[in-house]
């Protein structure tokens, strides 16, 4: 995020006039671990160093290492939940998160992090988050069903008009609902959600591809039979990587990929058990539980018409 | 446009085919064995199309002639694979098109069929004459008779949600509810016309203005568990009843309707209050040409009400 020297010289002054030397040294550990202020500025252990020039070093080295929100987001916690029992107000605070928003970015309440604001940019990591960041993040995979014979079929030409129209759906569900779309490799899709409600989110958006698919190939298809998908959405902890295929090799995104692609019944979106708990009643009771796998505890939705 | 193909191996060809014609046309493959028997009774299709993959030069020289001595029939030759070393002998039997493969790539379309019978010597079709576009609703004059489409809309399962959710969470709902609709009424080209207890009455142009209304509601009602969930953030489920019909009305700006006398009006709020169930889109048979093509399998006969023909949506399972 470009920080602007008005907005860098009010997160300095707020630094100062909130919390003293030793709570500066531990929020700067927060943030970057292993901090050592007197190594940073080069005076020695034994010279005091001012809260004013502690604060200059901190934030200078925030924006350097393009980690400026999450000191924001540090100070805007320990504006509202103090530290130890003691409250810590941050004067200048708003005009902080008004110029962070002026930037491009929003607060996000669920996750209490800033994410790039959607009306202004989509990128891969929201951007904000840097390579081995590690989240508790929803994932939604899926994978076209049949594709080698559809493409045989079919042919290649139709078949790629096909999955870019199927991109577009998917691009649309997923970002609709603060998702980004990690990889799209051939008929395949992984999209990573983190921010607001994120598993409701990203159970939301598979629906809404099934939706999406239903009309599509009654208005717009053009192969001559339905394009099926299998999908499932998972929840677990994940580093996030810029690089897919580091991304990719994770127990969370592996463990999904399987149950996508070995369990997971055609023309269906899965939910795992580490999803259902966090689904209102309203929305876990549109699924089931998948029939032709006995004591499965994977739940299954799809589109159904009566009398079909 | 109603299309006939007939093939040596229907099956095979149907994704191709189907990818040639446009979506809206009803395009039969029909196994070529038949071809003598279906050509014995008159055809009503705008075009035949005898396909000469897998059979060639002779097929065609030994078929052609049935399709030939089929009276004023408008019939060519579909060559795939351009196994044809010389197309223009499907002219010479009588042929008045040859779909080869650039062709086919290219897509068939309503322009060429009109090429084709003017080819054949018919008398081109009159083009129809161009809708008048709808001037909009802030430009009809008061008091003028229009023509109109009526949808009658309203949140499905009302008793269950007054239990659920309670009267007062209902009535918020119901003000909420009437409020999207207006916005998606506009998205179509409508106008949110009047209200009454349980729903809202929109009024859409004679002929679609961009998005089909019917579609838009079948849509609604396919994404109902998300607009429940995401637009009115309700923990209980939603689901929506939807009617249309079609007739005139004397033409008063909302919240002027007071005095407005109408049988098409009288009957679609009898048809959205006492007919339509809960996840249903209900039409008179007036409406029955505003359902889109692609979707008008998945409406069904129900019966008469009033004395009108309905037709209703198929549900989707909960």
């Amino acid at each position: 995020m470009k920080v602007r020297n008005s907005l860098a010289q009010i997160m300095k002054k707020s630094l100062c006039e909130a919390i003293n030397l030793d709570l500066m040294s531990r929020l700067a550990r927060d943030i970057f671990p292993d901090y050592d202020l007197h190594e940073r500025t080069g005076f020695p252990p034994t010279v005091p160093i001012t809260s004013q020039l502690a604060a200059h070093h901190i934030v200078n080295d925030a924006i350097a290492e393009n980690r400026f929100l999450h000191l924001a987001e540090r100070l805007i916690l320990l504006d509202r939940e103090g530290y130890m029992g003691r409250r810590y107000p941050v004067p200048g605070l708003a005009e902080i998160v008004k110029q962070i928003r002026v930037e491009g970015y929003v607060w996000d309440e669920n996750t209490e992090l800033f994410m790039e604001d959607p009306r202004v940019r989509r990128t891969p990591n929201w951007g904000r988050l840097l390579d081995e960041d590690e989240f508790r993040f929803a994932l939604l995979r899926l994978d076209v069903a049949n594709n080698s014979r559809m493409v045989q079929t079919h042919g290649d030409s139709a078949m790629r008009g096909a999955l870019e129209d199927l991109r577009q759906i998917v691009s649309r569900c997923v970002e609709f609902r603060a998702g980004r779309i990690w990889q799209w490799e051939g008929d395949g899709a992984l999209a990573g959600f983190l921010f607001g409600s994120r598993v409701v989110s990203a159970v939301l958006a598979g629906m809404a591809i099934l939706h999406e698919l239903f009309l599509y190939d009654r208005l717009h298809n053009r192969l001559g039979e339905p394009l099926r998908i299998r999908a499932a959405v998972h929840t677990g902890t994940l580093r996030y990587y810029a690089d897919p295929g580091k991304l990719i090799k994770q127990e969370i995104v592996q463990e999904t990929e399987e149950i996508e692609s070995r369990l997971t019944p055609v023309g269906s979106l899965v939910i795992t058990p580490a999803v259902a708990p966090s689904l209102d009643r309203v929305i876990l009771d549109r699924f089931h539980h998948i029939q032709h796998i006995s004591d499965s505890r994977l739940l299954a939705y799809e589109v159904r018409m009566e009398g079909a | 446009m109603r299309i006939l193909v007939f093939s040596e191996e229907p099956a095979r060809e149907e994704s191709a085919l189907r990818a040639a014609f446009p979506a809206d046309a009803s395009l039969e493959i029909l196994p070529l064995r038949g071809l003598k028997r279906t050509m014995q009774k008159p055809s009503t299709a705008d075009m035949v199309y005898l396909n000469v993959r897998g059979i060639g030069e002779a097929g065609m020289c030994k078929h052609a002639p049935v399709l030939a001595s089929a009276g004023k029939l408008l019939w060519g030759i579909l060559d795939p694979e351009a196994e044809l070393a010389d197309p223009a002998r499907a002219f010479f039997l009588g042929a008045k098109d040859y779909l080869g493969p650039g062709a086919l790539r290219s897509g068939f379309s309503g322009q060429r069929l009109a090429q084709i019978r003017g080819f054949a010597g018919m008398e081109l079709p009159k083009p129809p004459e161009p809708a008048k576009r709808f001037p909009g609703w802030d430009r009809i004059p008061e008091g003028s008779e229009l023509a109109v489409r009526f949808c009658y809309v309203s949140v499905g399962d009302p008793e269950g949600l007054r239990e659920r959710i309670g009267e007062k969470r209902l009535r918020k709902l119901r003000e909420d509810f009437a409020e999207f609709m207006a916005s998606w009424a506009a998205e179509c080209g409508g106008i949110a016309w009047m209200r009454d207890p349980e729903g809202t009455l929109l009024l859409f142009p004679e002929r679609d203005e961009g998005t089909s209304p019917v579609l838009a509601a079948f849509r609604m009602i396919l994404d109902r568990a998300l607009i429940g969930y995401e637009v009115f953030r309700l923990e209980v489920p939603l689901t929506f009843r939807f009617s249309f019909h079609a007739g005139k009305t004397v033409w008063r700006r909302p919240g002027s309707t007071g005095t407005i006398v109408s049988g098409d009006v009288n009957f679609i709020f009898h048809l959205g209050a006492k007919y339509c169930s809960d996840g249903r889109i209900t039409l008179s048979e007036e409406t029955e040409s505003s359902i889109p093509a692609p979707i008008r399998d998945l409406f069904l006969p129900a019966g008469d009400f009033e004395g009108r023909r309905i037709l209703a949506s198929r549900r989707f399972r909960d």
